[in-house]
């Protein structure tokens, strides 16, 4: 093992049960995004921490999207109040030296997919540690907060600039988180975000474009037995687009789509004059999702029943992370960090997007899923594997040394 | 018009129209008293779940048949073992449960058999209803809340009581009076009270809202209401799409299939009126839920229907989701009968004596004369006033048909107790003898107004 990562791994190795405590820490903090004291206080707990090892941190706020896209904001967060979100949190470290190479930014979230309320307590099964948000991505902050202690010290923190953006919002679609990460894309080479591993402990190359849309259908109700006639039946218009909708689902292309809420109707004896379904739209790439885009606009603008009309809107909020040469190379790093310390991982391209997909249309390499290995997310059952904090924290610290001893450039 | 041309049916028609016409004379003679007690009823507020409010005018209906000499006991209903059906009905709507229901009867009337009477004296408006729109008249018509559906059939029942009672015209031995305290709750808790209640009847008379055009009802739809649940498996779009199956689209291909039921041509009108599934947009959804109202023509298109639905809920159409189906039919089909159409011949044998036209038709609406009917006991609806713009503050009614409707149901009441032209016996008739006319029902036109 080279000795710089035998160093680090050697360090990481006695923090083991200190990384545990971290995690066990803020996954007790419940933090869905709109509990802002829960991501402000997950937020205080990081900055605190980087803070000790020299970082400077700061609460920066985004911005609202035009007034074309507001639905988009009521959409993500039903009903809340954008302005009471906690604050998108940065911390930076700067080489004062002047002898560091390379500018890396880091990206973690600080809000979980638990609803308030709907946590369990912290909890440790043989080598899995199980929580709410454990996995996405409370683990990640861990191993990110580790991998920079573990740079620091060791003395072995070699680049110029590593930049830190935790997201408040990234479940209410990082609306507010958004300016903040492409404002440090535009100073960073190179982009590490924190979501788990996925399955096998594969690495994410790249990250899917995805959207979301609402489609509304409006009908004329009547009751169904005095006035049928009269009826125009909303369900029953916007039951013949949802198989067509789920049919542009195609694998091999890696288009997937899914209504996952539909709404119609208040009462089973009158025929239906309101039906709203949402859908959930994932592309690979900006051409792809055009092409869905108008295949949806074309379902949604077909008249099913004399009579009745829709209403749709769609927005992409995650443009995604293609997979460019870039991305190879940075991969190929990695694998190199990864065999000098003994870790072994596969990368694969990812149907879904997070905190990294601003990242991809600023020309940024980026590797996601550089958290502990995870699995069951969103389940009572949310885990991760802890031998898998150490390894992955010195799959970071590594790859980050290696960025700054000049592997880009080689 | 005549069954039989004798001497002795022209006798019994002649004191029939004599007996109609003084029954109508009572009845104009009192018909601000009429009015008067039925703006009292309006104006209390009985939403079917408003359980103090009915109790309230349950207590003012046995008082006032006290009064009119009837013995009049409270009979405590019970919710359906199926709490679905409860929760379906009146559930969501508060958890009071239902004010006990008022049986009233009357004995010791001069002609034959045994009279049933229904109305129900809640009413489908929410709780508050009257205080924004109170009994009222303009214009030839009263307004107010649920004055069609029914306060109004209810004001009837009492003001045709008293008018029999008071010209002393022959009566059924028996009369028995039930004041529903559920029907807008589908009657769930009250049906087997009523089902009992038509048993121990040879005929019964409930007095709905009369239809738009003036006529009464001798046909009703059976009514259903059904509930498809189907559970998918629910998996995260990005990461688990090759597990997820969505409820959402199982739920999507079998409504349109169930649609394709809906049929008013055959006499099926099938509408799902509510479909809510999955949690969040970016999961395939594991629920979905889709509850429908489904009304049939006749028992024969209830079974095949019923058929059909249970096809369409069992169908493998998304491997990997399964389907539950509920169906409950609160209100069986009322059939047309032989029966019917020699009551009918009385409902004309009553206009004719005040000197109007009512005609009896088939609606595809139901009501608790669904109940009776089930029980294979003769039965004629939508005898209360002529009225519309049901379950909205326009609802109304043709004020001059209050006192004509008045004066009908208590005509049917002295007819069916003098008339010797049934040949059925009277008091001895068992379920399921009864014999379906011959007369085709696929052809008849059905109305569809409200109801």
């Amino acid at each position: 093992m080279p000795q710089a990562a035998a160093v680090i791994r050697s360090y990481l190795d006695t923090q083991a049960q200190a990384m545990v405590d971290f995690m066990r820490d803020i996954v007790n903090i419940e933090s869905y995004a709109t509990q802002p004291a829960g991501t402000d206080a997950v937020g205080d707990v990081l900055c605190k921490a980087l803070e000790e090892i020299g970082y400077r941190s700061e609460r920066v706020r985004g911005e609202r999207l035009p007034p074309d896209q507001q639905w988009l904001e009521e959409f993500m967060l039903p009903g809340y109040d954008r302005s009471q979100l906690g604050f998108q949190r940065v911390a930076r470290y700067r080489d004062s030296g002047g002898n560091g190479h390379g500018r890396a930014l880091v990206l973690g979230d600080l809000d979980t997919a638990f609803l308030p309320g709907k946590g369990f307590p912290f909890s440790i099964d043989g080598d899995r540690a199980l929580g709410p948000g454990i996995a996405d991505m409370k683990g990640g902050l861990t191993v990110a907060i580790f991998a920079l202690k573990a740079l620091q010290a060791t003395g072995l923190n070699n680049l110029a600039e590593i930049t830190c953006v935790f997201s408040a919002d990234e479940q209410g679609g990082s609306i507010d988180a958004r300016k903040p990460i492409e404002d440090a894309a535009r100073n960073s080479d190179w982009v590490f975000c924190m979501e788990c591993a996925r399955e096998g402990g594969k690495l994410m190359g790249s990250r899917a474009q995805i959207g979301v849309a609402k489609l509304e259908v409006f009908g004329r109700d009547a009751h169904a037995g005095s006035a049928y006639a009269k009826g125009v039946s909303a369900i029953e218009a916007m039951a013949r687009k949802i198989p067509a909708i789920h049919a542009l689902t195609d694998p091999a292309r890696e288009i997937y789509l899914c209504v996952g809420q539909i709404n119609g109707g208040w009462r089973r004896s009158v025929i239906a004059g309101h039906c709203v379904a949402t859908i959930d739209i994932r592309t690979p790439s900006a051409g792809v999702w055009n092409e869905v885009a108008a295949a949806l606009q074309k379902i949604a603008d077909k008249v099913e029943l004399p009579g009745s009309h829709s209403k749709f809107l769609i927005a992409s909020h995650r443009p995604g992370v293609p997979w460019t040469k870039k991305t190879d190379k940075l991969i190929a790093i990695a694998h190199e960090a990864g065999d000098e310390i003994g870790v072994q991982f596969g990368v694969l391209r990812s149907p879904a997007a997070g905190s990294s997909a601003f990242v991809g249309p600023m020309g940024l390499p980026c590797l996601d899923g550089m958290g502990p290995i995870g699995g069951d997310l969103m389940t009572t059952q949310e885990h991760v594997i802890i031998p898998s904090l150490v390894e992955r924290a010195a799959l970071l610290a590594v790859t980050l040394h290696k960025l700054g001893a000049g592997a880009w450039n080689k | 018009m005549t069954d039989r041309n004798d001497s002795e049916v022209l006798k019994i028609r002649r004191t029939a129209a004599a007996s109609t016409r003084e029954l109508h004379a009572w009845m104009r003679a009192h018909e601000a008293e009429l009015i008067a007690f039925l703006r009292r009823i309006v104006d209390m507020d009985t939403a079917t779940e408003h359980r103090d409010g009915v109790e309230a005018l349950a207590q003012v209906m046995s008082q006032t048949m006290a009064d009119i000499g009837f013995d009049v006991e409270r009979r405590e209903v019970k919710p359906p073992e199926e709490q679905w059906v409860y929760d379906a009905f009146i559930g969501h709507r508060g958890a009071a449960g239902i004010a006990p229901a008022v049986l009233c009867k009357l004995a010791g009337g001069q002609g034959q058999g045994r009279l049933l009477m229904t109305g129900h004296i809640d009413t489908a408006f929410p709780p508050g209803a009257p205080a924004t729109n109170p009994f009222r008249i303009a214009d030839g018509r009263a307004y107010g809340t649920a004055v069609s559906d029914m306060k109004s059939g209810v004001a009837g029942i009492v003001f045709a009581c008293r008018a029999l009672i008071e010209t002393g015209v022959a009566r059924p031995s028996e009369i028995s009076v039930l004041f529903d305290t559920d029907e807008q709750g589908g009657s769930v808790c009250t049906r087997p009270l009523i089902e009992a209640l038509a048993r121990d009847a040879d005929w019964a008379l409930v007095t709905e809202p009369g239809r738009v055009g003036g006529e009464v009802v001798g046909q009703r739809a059976g009514i259903a209401i059904g509930e498809l649940i189907v559970d998918g498996v629910e998996a995260h779009l990005g990461t688990g799409y090759r597990d997820g199956r969505s409820a959402i689209e199982a739920l999507c291909r079998k409504i349109i299939a169930l649609h394709r039921l809906h049929d008013p041509d055959g006499g099926v009108l099938l509408n799902v009126g509510e479909m809510n599934g999955g949690t969040r947009r970016n999961l395939y959804a594991g629920k979905a839920i889709a509850r429908m109202d489904i009304r049939v023509r006749d028992a024969q298109t209830w079974m095949r229907i019923k058929a059909a639905i249970e096809a369409i809920a069992a169908a493998d159409d998304l491997p990997g989701t399964r389907t539950t189906l509920r169906l409950w039919q609160h209100r069986p089909p009322m059939p047309w009968t032989d029966e019917t159409t020699r009551m009918a011949k009385l409902v004309d044998a009553a206009a004719e004596a005040m000197g109007t036209r009512i005609a009896t038709i088939p609606t595809m609406g139901a009501s608790d004369a669904n109940l009776i009917a089930s029980q294979g006991i003769p039965v004629l609806c939508g005898l209360g006033p002529v009225g519309g713009a049901m379950m909205t503050r326009d609802e109304y009614i043709e004020l001059p048909t209050l006192v004509e409707r008045a004066t009908l149901v208590a005509s049917l009441a002295h007819q069916l107790s003098t008339r010797k032209l049934s040949t059925r016996k009277l008091g001895t008739r068992k379920l399921g003898t009864r014999k379906l006319s011959t007369r085709k029902l696929g052809t008849r036109k059905l109305e569809t107004t409200h109801g």
